[in-house]
């Protein structure tokens, strides 16, 4: 990360008749960057796309695309982003190679040879003539994946992009979104409700809940993170006290399981195996220790449950 | 600018809804033209026995006090310009495209219903589809988006007013002859006076004129829509206005105030055949106070268009 971010909340707040969206939003997407934004419907995330992309105003704050205001130098700002917010809507009575030349003719100097190459990229060849009333909502998707993509831009923005796409079509946004993030340097933001289908794709993942950001975190962090995991012991019914005392000198929260002879503890990854050669030296037998690692989707259950 | 303006009309015409109502205005135009010459029977009695003729209902008009002013003023043009033919022995046009397209001329209003449809639905139809959130994050300021969509809706109105002209003016030839475009026949200046002037003048004159309450509708359908954001309100809207309009002239008679309302100003077939609504309203008054109109609400539909929120 030691390039300039693409893109910067500052402190983003929006207000309609009372009702507070989108609260004091601070975050930066950096350029090769798959950035999640996460959240339960309703809580603020196509609303924070819209002020990205200047579809609504800001109440408060202000939102830097490359260095440029979205609200002072809108067209300045908005030349290098590709978005598609909340669903695909194409224009059905046009094809779809035509909804590409609209889309082409607002950005000059896009050639009619990026626009064949585009409907590769996103595997549309077949169908690109059709009329986009006959597609399928994964070709909708995929029509507004080229889009967003046709002009090159350094910040991609795809609100609910798995919507419509099976898993094949999945697994081809990941690899398409990793190859733009890693060759291309391109910033994506990707938002959904449903963790585990951005959860792969993502960098970094932010979760928002009425408005308010939640938890920033990097998806790698979870599997080797320093917090502490909760583990689970299971000894010889004899021992469990003898078992208790020892677990209590490396962490300070220890109890009984429910089973006899089983305890459960916090502690961090590298006392595990301390915890397990003290047991064994008091002569405990040890018949199995069992991480629960708290993934993502238990946090994000979690935060965003009442 | 320019790319944005194409793009206005890849939509307007890559739909069948518009090619159904380009197709529709031609056989309304084709079958009006038919109509009139089935209806018109050349007579036998010589041009000075049928005017003659004509000018005994019109008198027997004058005759009741109780008819509205409109009727009354109309009944005495007519007489007026029939004693000045047989007083000067000048003989009505026997065939001339142009005539038939100024009698005709009534056919603008399809051409204004026909424009309203395709205005009302020009920015709302964004909105119903979904579609404008990707047309407006692009690299452009949302009033050069706006205005590029209201200048293909004029490029309709025009294409469309043009097309009946054409269309009228060619079934015509086609049906009589082309006749000879220099021919003049009696009209009434505006100041009342019998005057020989170019029908294929006048007939051009009248369409240019009312390129202006044209205008004005496609004005009016394309604030609603922008404002309203529902094409079938904006289409209700403007034909309803563009209806109570044509019944609001005789009141304007009555009460000057409504002379600056755009109503009695939208028909300028009237100031053609010298019916001017009230005395103290000209060509130049009548297309001032449209303009007007037209200002005022393309401001609406900037301000409105550029400060919405677009959400939901």
């Amino acid at each position: 990360m030691d390039h300039l971010p693409v893109v910067q909340l500052q402190g983003v707040t929006k207000v309609v008749r009372g009702r507070v969206l989108v609260n004091q939003l601070s975050f930066d997407i950096y350029p090769g960057e798959v950035f999640g934004l996460l959240g339960p419907n309703g809580a603020g995330k196509t609303t924070t796309i819209r002020m990205m992309v200047g579809l609504i105003s800001i109440t408060q704050g202000d939102i830097k695309i490359q260095g440029h205001s979205i609200t002072r130098a809108y067209e300045k700002a908005i030349g290098r982003v590709g978005a598609i917010v909340e669903n695909p809507d194409m224009y059905r009575y046009l094809s779809g190679y035509r909804n590409l030349i609209h889309y082409a003719r607002m950005v000059p100097g896009i050639s009619e040879s990026r626009v064949d190459e585009i409907v590769k990229i996103v595997g549309l060849e077949n169908q690109i003539h059709d009329k986009v009333r006959t597609y399928s909502l994964g070709m909708r998707q995929r029509l507004g994946i080229a889009q967003a993509l046709l002009h090159k831009p350094a910040f991609l923005i795809l609100d609910e992009p798995t919507n419509g796409l099976d898993p094949a079509g999945i697994r081809e946004l990941r690899d398409l979104l990793r190859r733009l993030a890693q060759d291309e340097d391109v910033a994506v933001l990707v938002s959904s409700h449903l963790l585990s289908e951005i959860e792969m794709i993502c960098d970094r993942i932010a979760i928002l809940q009425r408005g308010k950001l939640v938890l920033t975190r990097e998806t790698k962090e979870v599997v080797v993170s320093e917090r502490l995991l909760q583990v689970y012991v299971t000894v010889d019914e004899v021992n469990i006290e003898q078992a208790v005392q020892i677990a209590s000198t490396l962490s300070k929260s220890v109890i009984l399981g429910t089973q006899p002879g089983t305890l459960v503890t916090m502690l961090t990854h590298k006392d595990i195996p301390r915890l397990n050669s003290h047991l064994i030296a008091s002569g405990i037998q040890v018949y199995s220790i069992q991480t629960f690692t708290p993934s993502l989707e238990d946090t994000f259950l979690e935060i965003t449950e009442e | 600018m320019l790319r944005l303006i194409i793009n206005e009309n890849m939509k307007i015409y890559r739909r069948f809804r518009t090619w159904i109502l380009l197709v529709l205005l031609v056989v309304i135009s084709v079958g009006a033209s038919v109509a009139y010459k089935i209806e018109t029977q050349h007579s036998t009695i010589g041009w000075r026995s049928e005017t003659r003729a004509a000018i005994q209902p019109y008198e027997n008009r004058l005759k009741d006090t109780s008819i509205n002013e409109m009727l009354r003023r109309e009944a005495q043009n007519k007489l007026k310009i029939a004693r000045y033919r047989l007083k000067h022995d000048v003989p009505p046009v026997s065939n001339s495209p142009a005539e038939v397209v100024m009698t005709d001329s009534g056919l603008i209003e399809t051409v204004i219903i026909f424009t309203i449809i395709i205005a009302s639905d020009i920015v709302s139809g964004e909105f119903s589809s979904g579609t404008i959130k990707l047309l407006l994050i692009r690299p452009y300021r949302r009033l050069k988006i706006l205005a590029a969509k209201y200048i293909a809706s004029v490029q309709f109105a025009t294409l469309m007013l043009g097309l009946l002209f054409f269309v009228e003016y060619a079934t015509n030839a086609v049906l009589d002859g082309f006749g000879n475009i220099h021919a003049t026949d009696l009209f009434l200046s505006a100041q009342g006076a019998v005057v020989q002037q170019n029908i294929l003048a006048q007939a051009v004159k009248l369409f240019g004129l009312s390129f202006v309450p044209l205008m004005l509708y496609v004005t009016i359908a394309f604030a609603a829509s922008t404002v309203l954001r529902s094409s079938a309100f904006s289409i209700g809207i403007s034909l309803f206005i563009m209806l109570i309009g044509n019944s609001l002239v005789n009141l304007t008679m009555k009460f000057e105030w409504m002379k600056y309302l755009p109503f009695a100003n939208s028909d300028m077939t009237l100031y053609l055949n010298h019916l001017p609504v009230r005395s103290d309203m000209t060509i130049g008054f009548s297309v001032g106070v449209l303009i007007a109109y037209i200002v005022m609400l393309n401001i609406v539909s900037c301000f409105v268009f550029v400060k919405r929120d677009i959400a939901g």
